[in-house]
C-alpha cells in the first residue's frame, strides 16, 4: 500500500501537476477561513439589502399616508366655516365648526368626496342650527385623529383585526403601536402645525381682526426611522427619512352670511 | 500528453464558467443596486410634485381669500398686481439624516385680471389667479457614472389657475 502511494506521488511530482491527497492542517484553515468570509459576505449583503428594502418600502408608505393626511385636512378646512386652536403643547386640538351633522352614506364607508364620516357635535343646536364642530389632534403614532379616531383610510381591516396602512403586520395594540415591520423599524407624525396666515397680512382690516380666520395653514410632518445600530460597525446606522408638506385653505364657507363661528369670533374680540 | 491536455482543457472549462456565473451574478447585484438608487432618486423627485403642488394651490388660496375676504385688496387692486417671488424649499432638512441635497423651487403670480363682460352691464363679473410652480432637480436621477455626474436635473412647473367671485359684489 505503502509502495504504490510513494509511486504515485513519483508519478506527479514529475508531471508538474500537485494533486493534494487528503486534508491538511492548512488546507483546512484556508478552506474555513474562505468559507467564513463567504458566508459573512452572504449575511451582510442580506441584510443590507434588507435593510434599503424597508426603508425603501416605508419612505413610499410615509408618503402616501402624508399625501392622504393632507387631502383629508384639506378637504374638511374647505368645507368648514372656520377651525379655532383650544389649548396649547401635549392638550392642544383644533376645532373645526362644521355646522351641518354631515353623514352622507349613513356614516358608511364611501368612496369620493361625498364619503364625509366625521360625526359633528351639537354646539350649535341651542341657536337652531343641527350641528356643530369636530375635534381635531395628531398622536405620534396613530397619525392625525378626528374625535380621536384616526381617518378610515388609515387603517384597513382584515376579518375583525384593525390595521394601519403602513403596517405589515397585525398590531398587537392598536392604540400605541404603529412599527412598520418589526420593533427596528418605526414611522411616527412628529408634527402637525396649524396656523392663521392671514394674521399679519399688510391690507388687512384692522377693524375686522376676525378675518384673519378666514385662512388656514397646515404643515405635517411625517418621520421614519430604521434602527439599525446593532451589528456589524460598518454597516450600522439609524436612518431617518422625513417629509413635510405644507399648505394654506381658506374656509370656503367663512364669507357666507350667516356663519355662527364668525359671529363668536366677533364676539369674543369684542369683549 | 493526452492527460495532461485534458486536465487542463478541465481546468480552462472550469475557470470559464466560474467567470461567466460571476459576471451574471455581477450584473445582477449591479442592476439591483442602480435600480434601487435611480427608483430612490425618482421617488424623491415625485414626492417634489407633491410638495410643490400642495404649496402652490395653498399660496393659490389665500391669494382668492386676499379678495374675497379684505375689501382693501380689490380697493387698491392696481397696485396689488405684483407678487414678487416667493421661494419655496422642497425637501425637508432631516431627511436622510441630514444629508440631502436641499431643492428650492419658486412661487410666482400673474397679475390678478377683472373680467368685465359687456352683455352683464357696467361692474367685474369674475377674477382670475394665474399662479406658477417652478423648480430645477439638482440631481439627475441615476447619476452615477462621471459623465452624467455633472448634468443638472430637470425644471418642471405646475400651473394653476382659478376664478372667483366676490359676495359683496353681487
Amino acid at each position: 500500500m505503502r509502495s504504490t502511494n510513494t509511486a504515485r506521488l513519483s508519478h506527479y511530482k514529475s508531471s508538474l501537476l500537485r494533486v493534494q491527497v487528503g486534508f491538511t492542517l492548512i488546507s483546512t484553515m484556508v478552506s474555513f477561513a474562505l468559507a467564513s468570509v463567504a458566508l459573512f459576505g452572504g449575511w451582510v449583503a442580506y441584510r443590507d439589502i434588507q435593510m434599503q428594502w424597508r426603508v425603501a418600502n416605508a419612505e413610499r408608505q410615509m408618503d402616501q399616508y402624508a399625501h392622504n393626511a393632507m387631502a383629508e385636512l384639506v378637504n374638511v378646512l374647505s368645507w368648514s366655516y372656520g377651525a379655532e386652536q383650544i389649548g396649547s403643547g401635549r392638550n392642544m386640538r383644533w376645532q373645526i365648526s362644521l355646522m351641518d351633522q354631515v353623514l352622507e352614506h349613513a356614516g358608511q364607508h364611501g368612496s369620493g368626496l361625498l364619503s364625509y364620516r366625521y360625526r359633528t357635535d351639537m354646539y350649535y343646536l341651542l341657536r337652531g342650527i343641527n350641528g356643530g364642530l369636530v375635534n381635531l389632534t395628531y398622536d405620534r403614532d396613530r397619525g392625525i385623529l378626528f374625535d380621536r379616531v384616526p381617518p378610515e383610510w388609515a387603517e384597513a381591516r382584515r376579518g375583525n383585526q384593525r390595521q394601519y396602512v403602513w403596517r405589515g403586520s397585525v398590531i398587537r395594540n392598536p392604540r400605541t403601536n404603529l412599527a412598520a415591520f418589526d420593533r427596528r423599524d418605526r414611522m411616527t407624525v412628529v408634527g402637525l402645525e396649524l396656523d392663521r396666515s392671514l394674521v399679519n397680512d399688510p391690507w388687512r382690516d384692522p377693524e375686522k381682526p376676525w378675518d384673519a380666520h378666514a385662512v388656514i395653514g397646515i404643515t405635517i410632518t411625517m418621520q421614519y426611522k430604521y434602527d439599525a445600530t446593532h451589528g456589524v460597525s460598518l454597516f450600522t446606522d439609524e436612518y431617518v427619512r422625513e417629509r413635510t408638506y405644507s399648505t394654506k385653505v381658506f374656509c370656503r364657507n367663512y364669507d357666507v352670511p350667516k356663519n355662527l363661528f364668525k359671529e363668536d369670533l366677533q364676539a369674543s374680540y369684542s369683549g | 500528453m493526452e492527460k495532461k491536455c485534458r486536465l487542463l482543457q478541465r481546468g480552462a472549462a472550469d475557470l470559464v464558467a466560474v467567470a461567466v456565473g460571476m459576471t451574471l451574478l455581477a450584473i445582477t447585484a449591479v442592476g439591483t443596486s442602480y435600480s434601487l438608487l435611480y427608483g430612490r432618486q425618482a421617488l424623491i423627485q415625485q414626492e417634489h410634485y407633491k410638495v410643490a403642488s400642495y404649496m402652490l394651490r395653498g399660496e393659490l388660496e389665500r391669494e382668492v381669500a386676499r379678495f374675497q375676504v379684505f375689501g382693501k385688496y380689490r380697493d387698491r387692486f392696481d397696485s396689488y398686481l405684483d407678487f414678487g417671488e416667493l421661494n419655496i424649499n422642497l425637501d425637508s432638512p432631516n431627511d436622510r439624516d441630514g444629508d440631502v441635497n436641499m431643492t428650492r423651487g419658486r412661487i410666482n403670480r400673474d397679475p390678478v385680471v377683472k373680467i368685465d363682460r359687456q352683455e352683464t352691464g357696467e361692474g367685474t363679473d369674475y377674477y382670475r389667479i394665474v399662479m406658477r410652480a417652478e423648480w430645477t432637480e439638482s440631481v439627475y436621477p441615476g447619476a452615477l457614472d462621471s459623465r452624467s455626474r455633472n448634468k443638472s436635473g430637470t425644471t418642471h412647473e405646475i400651473l394653476l389657475a382659478t376664478t372667483f367671485l366676490v359676495q359683496s359684489e353681487l
